[in-house]
């Protein structure tokens, strides 16, 4: 720790706070993420398009909305219709991006998807009212900021953990019921289920849908934390960390999502210090970069697999686990 | 008229209209207006740089169902070679007569670029995506996309690269102390010491001469002492000259391709191996030492292409492969990703409909219609143009 | 809900061991540095960051008791950058002031965070007006020390009314940049008003093939064409503009003002102007002095506008901070006073007479400079 403040760096509880609120964001976003490609098997490359258009849908409400004083009555109404704007905004893209590309399969579905992201980054960029590249800034709705930093924070990463803990319930909630078994059919071997009855685009669409929402709630989150968001917050980039994310936790497992979400935010959060040297805070990307490589070279299951962090207990004291498909 | 012959008709049409505009391009001085052939012509320019890269693309899906998203990247890593051949080769200083010198220099960094690309690819596969291609798809594609990460970054990080743009190096071209004109013209007179026999660094000595200003007698003096030094002056090449090398380039270079393939052994192992890949090793065929021949081909078209991207837009980074190279592959799905003429073809479409949707619509949506292009063909005929539609086996 | 519970608690339980409940008192005046170091709008940053450092070597020779530390982040010439690095700045160095950054867009970015934070930001070289106009958006509390585009935007149109005799302009605009918005705005209004016609067109600076574009605009035929963006776009479409802008002279802003501009056209004909804060080439013997001192540190190089106003935006803090230390006593300064002692400051810089007003921004001289091998001075326009 001596070294860490030498160098001038000081952790502060702000900075705490930061890291936990990333953390919580990337990991909600994981898990959305973690329902379309790991559980339904679809993969896709463009969730960061969900993401930029729940992000605009709710900054488009507050910036419309007549000047708001911060604590009011009114800015936690313009917080809560600009969250309903963002879910329906991102699940009506998620409709739309869903139903004509899920007739796609594989390699075509991760380019059509891909394909989606990009537009929607040049159609944010190119938009004047939405400000594009200059950024579009998100006013202040909760509460007056000056004086208040810490609590301010705070409340972010209350309303962070809510939803992710929200988030989190329902998808591995839909995934234990009949409807989610159905999904997880999906990934097996969508042929056999087709065959079997499944209504396989039906279910496709629904959980593209879902995940879409989920990362259009996520969106709306970081517009009100962040104060401004420019369409480079929503880039290619961004894509592929939450996608690592995911893998890194494990394609169909929840718990894994969480703690590659916080152990990847933390690592990053911690290095771009630059208490552990210029370098390693420079070579930023090249890490990810490799991180990405080396896991799937070594190990493409994830750190968790299909399991959960509760599977590796009950392992231990000698239980069998509840079904979850095959092993 | 029956469906064929209209279909037929309308493809010969495009056909002479295409072969046309290449004409007009080769001989007169079309593409420095504001008329349509003009945006026809830099269109197929473009377009043809977008076929180099999406043949490599295209090769690469047909054999092992790879989308190499570092492609791009080994692209990029072709213009940085043919870079640093052009700026620090010192082929200029040949005592040929002009514009050889400049032509040779030019040569040497396609070839630069060519293999630099090729011999990445060949090892980004052994490394990478050999040990990955029984995982399935999202491993490939996750490998792919982390490749091309790491060739982006590592090059941005690389002192003798870095992060910022460099201006593509203008030829010099050697002229001596009596052309030197006065009153002289604004040009940058580069005064070059080569070490002697190979070792060591050039110097450079930059002497900016403005416009209506004669050479200072100071100046003067130093060139003279220096003996017959030579001087050399910032030559430029006409974008009309780039324009008609790329289009040739890319003909001579798919010739040559359709020759490869059609009728050498390694071609027909090829595609032996993108029919089915286990009846062509039952056969006898080595699918690795396949696998990195195609790799290296489709780079080494990639790096020729780098070098011409480059020349005709004046600047390299490590970040000018990845619109390009998003742009090109979009252009391989459009022409139907597994098939040659395909890229080629998508290629110059791509570029000619981008170009003249820039010029007569708006340029700022330029980029947006590329990809609504893509969702488009994804949607109507996920084959592309010139692929072949494909039954799924229970 | 417990498992989550249970897996959260501990991560937040090393949190708050770890955290220090405030920042250490500081004996010693933290002053941030943000700029573009790397990427886009590099050369920016490295000649920035070296007028600093002389200013830095200076000011510790002349005032050995001054105690301040400088600290330098990166912000990548990337706006989702600029957040957290000036967060860092603030709350993980201490920082009391913000000097930086360069490029408009940035510097509103990281005005937001000061604002929120309470801490006055300096800005050495963005001139767009809405910085230090838009209180509800960035505060009180933005200052810088060169002009504003108002100011050049409209010098811009008067020289190429006067100067280059043309009545038909095209406009390129960088449409993701704050300041070329706000340049070709300013010169639109002069230009019409003096009875030219202005022409829009736009770009972005992702996607960088410009073919298309410069055809387009050789074909509208104008008499002078506004490039009001930076000059990594610039460069490269002087560079595709070599036949089809024949005989056109082409303008821009302090945005062009940049080592790496000619290379980057190539080798051209075209007649190149833009407007300025500094060019070494001036005659006045302050600059000389300066361009003398830079060449000493650096190797013979000339010092652009950049390494001049960040040598005076430090030197602007230092005075900032003598005149706050002397209105309160010995003490450390603290933000709110040194963002009251901008107000009113006045001093001679190397970029001229700097004299803070009452809408945070002095009023200088413009320098008009032709790229034409070198940079070449044409003229200097004082404010009226």
């Amino acid at each position: 720790m001596a070294s860490l403040l030498a160098a001038g760096f000081q952790f502060t509880w702000p900075w705490f706070a930061d890291l936990l609120i990333l953390g919580a964001l990337y990991a909600t976003l994981a898990v959305g993420l973690n329902l379309v490609t790991g559980y339904a098997g679809m993969f896709s490359l463009g969730h960061h398009g969900f993401y930029a258009v729940g992000a605009y849908a709710a900054g488009f409400v507050v910036t419309e909305w007549s000047a708001v004083d911060p604590g009011s009555a009114s800015g936690l109404l313009c917080f809560a219709v600009s969250a309903g704007a963002a879910v329906v905004a991102a699940a009506c893209a998620g409709f739309l991006v869903g139903l004509p590309c899920l007739r796609l399969r594989g390699d075509y579905l991760a380019i059509a998807t891909l394909a989606f992201g990009e537009i929607v980054r040049i159609v944010i960029e190119n938009t004047p009212r939405l400000e594009g590249s200059l950024g579009l800034f998100v006013p202040r709705v909760l509460m007056d900021p000056t004086g208040r930093q810490g609590e301010f924070r705070l409340l972010f990463l209350g309303i962070a953990v809510v939803l992710l803990a929200a988030t989190a319930l329902l998808v591995r909630n839909l995934i234990r019921s009949a409807h989610g078994r159905s999904i997880v059919s999906l990934r097996e071997d969508e042929t056999a289920s087709e065959l079997l009855g499944v209504r396989t685009t039906a279910y496709k669409v629904r959980a593209f849908v879902l995940g879409a929402a989920i990362a259009g709630l996520c969106g709306w989150f970081y517009a009100h934390y962040n104060g401004s968001i420019g369409p480079r917050d929503f880039d290619m980039m961004v894509g592929i960390k939450i996608l690592l994310i995911v893998v890194l936790g494990g394609l169909g497992s929840l718990s894994g999502s969480f703690v590659a979400a916080f152990l990847l935010i933390g690592i990053e959060r911690l290095l771009t210090t630059g208490v552990f040297g210029e370098t390693l805070k420079e070579w930023m990307q090249v890490e990810y970069a490799l991180v990405l490589i080396l896991l799937m070279l070594l190990r493409p299951d994830g750190l968790l697999g299909k399991r959960e962090l509760s599977d590796l207990f009950r392992r231990r004291r000698g239980q069998p686990t509840p079904g979850r498909g095959a092993p | 008229m029956t469906r064929p012959t209209l279909l037929l008709a309308a493809r010969s049409a495009l056909a002479l209209g295409f072969f046309y505009v290449v004409a007009r391009l080769l001989t007169g001085d079309a593409g420095s207006g504001g008329t349509l052939l003009d945006y026809l012509v830099i269109g197929t320019s473009q377009g043809a740089i977008y076929a180099f890269i999406a043949l490599g693309y295209t090769m690469v899906y047909g054999i092992i169902r790879l989308i190499n998203f570092a492609h791009g990247e080994i692209f990029m890593a072709g213009a940085f070679a043919g870079y640093f051949v052009l700026r620090d080769g010192g082929l200029e200083r040949l005592d040929l007569p002009q514009p050889w010198p400049v032509v040779l220099a030019y040569l040497a960094a396609v070839l630069a670029g060519a293999l630099v690309s090729g011999v990445l690819a060949v090892l980004a596969e052994a490394l990478c995506y050999r040990p990955i291609r029984s995982s399935g798809r999202i491993a490939a594609l996750l490998t792919a996309v982390g490749l091309s990460l790491l060739l982006q970054n590592v090059a941005r990080q690389w002192p003798a690269i870095g992060p910022t743009q460099r201006p593509w190096p203008d030829p010099l071209v050697w002229t001596t102390l009596a052309d030197v004109p006065s009153p002289a013209d604004a040009h940058y007179y580069e005064l070059r010491t080569f070490p002697a026999s190979g070792g060591g660094t050039v110097q450079r000595e930059k002497l900016a001469v403005a416009k209506g200003a004669t050479l200072a007698p100071a100046v003067r003096t130093r060139l003279e002492a220096g003996g017959d030094r030579p001087l050399y002056r910032k030559g430029s090449i006409e974008p009309r000259t780039v324009n008609r090398v790329i289009v040739l380039l890319l003909a001579v270079c798919t010739g040559v391709l359709w020759f490869l393939v059609q009728r050498t052994r390694m071609g027909r192992a090829m595609r032996a191996v993108s029919e089915d890949t286990a009846a062509a090793q039952l056969m006898g065929v080595n699918v690795n030492r396949v696998v990195a021949a195609t790799f290296f081909l489709g780079a080494v078209l990639a790096g020729v292409g780098g070098v011409a991207y480059c020349t005709r837009y004046g600047q390299v980074d490590p970040l000018t492969g990845f619109m390009p190279g998003l742009k090109a592959f979009i252009a391989a799905v459009l022409g139907g990703i597994g098939s040659i003429p395909g890229a080629v073809v998508g290629g110059l479409l791509l570029g000619i409909v981008e170009n003249l949707f820039g010029a007569y619509v708006s340029t700022q949506w330029k980029d947006a219609l590329a990809f609504v292009v893509l969702v488009g063909i994804l949607l109507v005929r996920p084959t592309g143009l010139l692929g072949k539609a494909r039954r799924e086996k229970v | 809900m417990g498992r989550l519970a249970f897996r959260l608690l501990p991560v937040l339980a090393l949190g708050l061991l770890l955290a220090t409940p405030a920042r250490a008192a500081d004996p010693e005046l933290v002053i941030g540095v943000l700029l573009p170091m790397s990427g886009d709008v590099a050369t920016y940053g490295e000649e920035s960051w070296n007028g600093v450092k002389i200013a830095e070597k200076e000011i510790r020779a002349k005032d050995p008791a001054f105690a301040f530390k400088l600290v330098l982040n990166d912000e990548q010439s990337k706006r989702e950058q600029v957040g957290p690095q000036t967060k860092q700045l603030i709350e993980n160095h201490g920082a009391s002031i913000v000097l930086g950054s360069v490029a408009s867009s940035q510097t509103m970015q990281a005005a937001i965070v000061c604002k929120e934070a309470g801490i006055p930001l300096l800005t050495h070289a963005s001139t767009n007006d809405t910085l230090t106009e838009d209180v509800a958006k960035y505060g009180k509390d933005v200052y810088r020390v060169c002009f504003k585009d108002s100011f050049q935007g409209t010098m811009l149109g008067r020289f190429a009314w006067n100067s280059l005799k043309a009545k038909k302009a095209v406009s390129l605009i960088d449409k993701g940049q704050a300041y070329s918005v706000g340049l070709a705005a300013q010169f639109e209004k002069e230009f019409v008003r003096l009875g030219g016609t202005v022409t829009t067109e736009y770009y972005t600076s992702t996607d960088k093939d410009y073919t298309t574009l410069v055809q387009k605009v050789g074909g509208l035929a104008p008499e002078v064409i506004l490039i009001s963006g930076y000059y990594p776009q610039a460069g490269p479409m002087i560079r595709l503009g070599k036949t089809a802008w024949k005989g056109m002279p082409v303008i821009g802003g302090d945005g062009l003002d940049s080592p790496d501009l000619l290379p980057l056209a190539g080798e051209t004909d075209a007649k190149i102007y833009f407007t300025s804060h500094f060019v070494a080439t001036d005659a006045d013997p302050l600059v000389q002095d300066f361009v003398k001192k830079y060449q000493d540190a650096y190797e013979g190089k000339d010092p652009g506008a950049m390494a001049a106003l960040g040598y005076d935006g430090l030197w602007a803090i230092y005075h900032a901070a003598k005149k706050a230390a002397a209105a309160r006593g010995a003490e450390k300064v603290r933000p709110a006073d040194l963002s009251a002692a901008f107000v009113g400051l006045e001093f001679t810089g190397v970029t001229g007479k700097i004299l803070i007003g009452a809408d945070r921004s002095p009023r200088k001289a413009v320098v008009v400079v032709q790229a034409s091998g070198a940079f070449q001075f044409v003229e200097k326009i004082q404010p009226e």
